[in-house]
């Protein structure tokens, strides 16, 4: 049940699944991903020490699929403030994104409420999404809270 | 999968505090963290321009690399495969350049069934801890020795 | 007899929370063997109030007291309510992000109930910020001076109000994660076991905001 507010925006989308991709996990990307976080774990940065973990290739680092999410999620077309931040970030790993995986993300509005707090009131969206790869194996779901601000 | 367990669930106990590990970022990490999501340089992440547009002080680390952070730290101390959940708050804008500290402390601990269930709340603070940028949980399943 | 309730904090039930009630009694285990005293907790959720769901298998099961309030937004900052009936959740939409404050004050009162400010000194949200504006409160006689998920500049804000304005304080810790359940607790000269019990003990005013560091007996190193 999504919460009452007093701002419009679509409801419509609710119930609505918005699928997006595909998205190619490509060497490079994970490489750059582990370069930029300082990550240098082997499994995720090497992929023959990832093969003999038993994996078929290098391993992404668990929470890397929610850069995919960003971006992708559809307008709610709120009636309400002008900034927007990040609110929170979930992220649940169902199964390993390998190097060569294409992943695809199915996303839904979970909901819309209104809280005050130091810089006033802020209206928390929030969405979720669940990413597949190529065989349809659920990798993760992920659960992004976007809050709008005056 | 097969990776050398680097710690078994009766190695951690309700209450115990683990770090804080202590992280930076540059402001080239940043800018080719950016690059991965079709966000490019200059940006409110990497510019101070563009960040003062947005109301922010200076450019800050965006969320989903401080959450990459958190799970570093994360696997880095339990191993690459025990993450089964990680769930961020970001309550604070968090600066480049600046020492962040990342502390996890046992908040839970349970067998059953599925498993071997260790949940950790974090906290990424500055150096003065008294208003973190990021509080959440996370969720480790772990091997046992038994 | 004192008893010592931590007053505020929030489970899995508020948005923003990342704890159960669950985990909440397990670690005020862990604070008991560390030689502190913590008799029970509060759960003050955001924006609701939940008449259902029902703790006391648990509080049975870990030696904890857990009894049930609220935490409403208001148009004066966010405000803790105690003993919560239906009467007042009939007149009152918690939802509302942008209720009379006043109106919340006296509505808990004609039904039983009392509200206390939260973080008053917390900035751009705390009561303080609302007197500073000239708006005054006559039925505030009580605010929570210790909060611990507050800055320490805003406790010192709660602090000086308190000072200024005679009113009295309670504490909480304002948790949303396990580990910082019962970092400031309020410590009461009587016997407390249920909400109504909570509201006379208030009423009574012998009561005094505290960390947790102060409910033990000896030093904790």
């Amino acid at each position: 049940m999504p919460t009452q507010i007093d701002y419009e925006y679509d409801h419509s989308l609710y119930g609505v699944e918005h699928e997006s991709g595909p998205f190619h996990v490509s060497r490079e990307i994970i490489d750059t991903y582990t370069r930029s976080v300082g990550e240098d774990n082997p499994i995720y940065t090497d992929p023959e020490t990832a093969k003999a973990a038993g994996y078929g290739d290098q391993v992404a680092p668990p929470t890397l699929c929610a850069l995919f999410e960003r971006g992708e999620l559809p307008d709610i077309k709120l009636q309400f403030g002008r900034r927007q931040f990040h609110g929170g970030q979930r992220v649940e790993p169902r199964a390993p994104i390998i190097v060569g995986d294409t992943l695809t993300a199915s996303s839904h509005l979970k909901d819309v409420y209104t809280k005050t707090g130091r810089s006033g009131t802020m209206v928390h969206v929030v969405w979720e999404t669940t990413f597949r790869n190529q065989a349809g194996v659920v990798v993760a779901d992920v659960q992004r809270s976007q809050v709008v601000r005056e | 999968m097969t990776e050398p367990a680097k710690l078994y669930f009766e190695d951690v106990e309700l209450g115990d505090e683990i770090g804080p590990a202590i992280i930076s970022v540059s402001d080239e990490q940043v800018v080719d963290f950016c690059s991965l999501w079709g966000n490019p340089a200059p940006n409110r992440f990497t510019d101070q321009e563009q960040a003062e547009k947005v109301g922010l002080a200076e450019p800050i680390v965006p969320g989903i690399m401080s959450m990459a952070l958190v799970s570093r730290v994360l696997t880095d101390w339990a191993g690459a495969e025990t993450l089964a959940d990680l769930d961020l708050v970001f309550r604070g804008t968090i600066p480049h350049n600046q020492p962040l500290h990342i502390g996890l402390l046992i908040s839970d601990t349970e067998q059953d069934e599925s498993g071997n269930h260790v949940q950790c709340d974090i906290t990424m603070t500055g150096p003065v801890p008294d208003r973190p940028y990021i509080i959440g949980t996370a969720q480790l399943n772990l091997p046992s020795r038994s | 007899m004192t008893t010592y309730l931590d007053l505020h904090c929030h489970s899995v039930a508020s948005d923003d929370s990342r704890a159960t009630v669950e985990q909440y009694l397990k670690f005020v285990n862990v604070l008991r063997k560390r030689g502190y005293t913590i008799d029970g907790i509060v759960l003050t959720e955001h924006r609701k109030f939940d008449f259902d769901v029902d703790y006391s298998q648990l509080a049975s099961e870990y030696g904890v007291m857990v009894l049930k309030g609220a935490e409403l937004d208001t148009c004066f900052g966010h405000m803790l309510v105690y003993n919560i009936t239906r009467g007042l959740a009939k007149d009152i939409d918690f939802g509302d992000v942008k209720m009379d404050g006043r109106e919340l004050i006296k509505a808990a009162r004609h039904h039983g109930g009392l509200v206390v400010p939260a973080h008053p000194g917390r900035f751009g949200i705390g009561l303080v910020e609302y007197m500073e504006q000239g708006e005054s409160f006559d039925d505030v006689w009580i605010v929570e001076r210790v909060n611990a998920g507050s800055k320490p500049e805003e406790n010192e804000r709660a602090q000086e109000l308190c000072q200024r304005t005679g009113y009295l304080g309670i504490a909480g810790s304002d948790a949303h994660l396990a580990s910082h359940i019962g970092r400031a607790v309020t410590e009461f000269k009587g016997d407390i076991r249920n909400e109504p019990q909570l509201v006379d003990g208030l009423l009574s005013g012998d009561f005094r905001p505290i960390y947790i560091e102060e409910t033990a007996a000896t030093p904790v190193g």
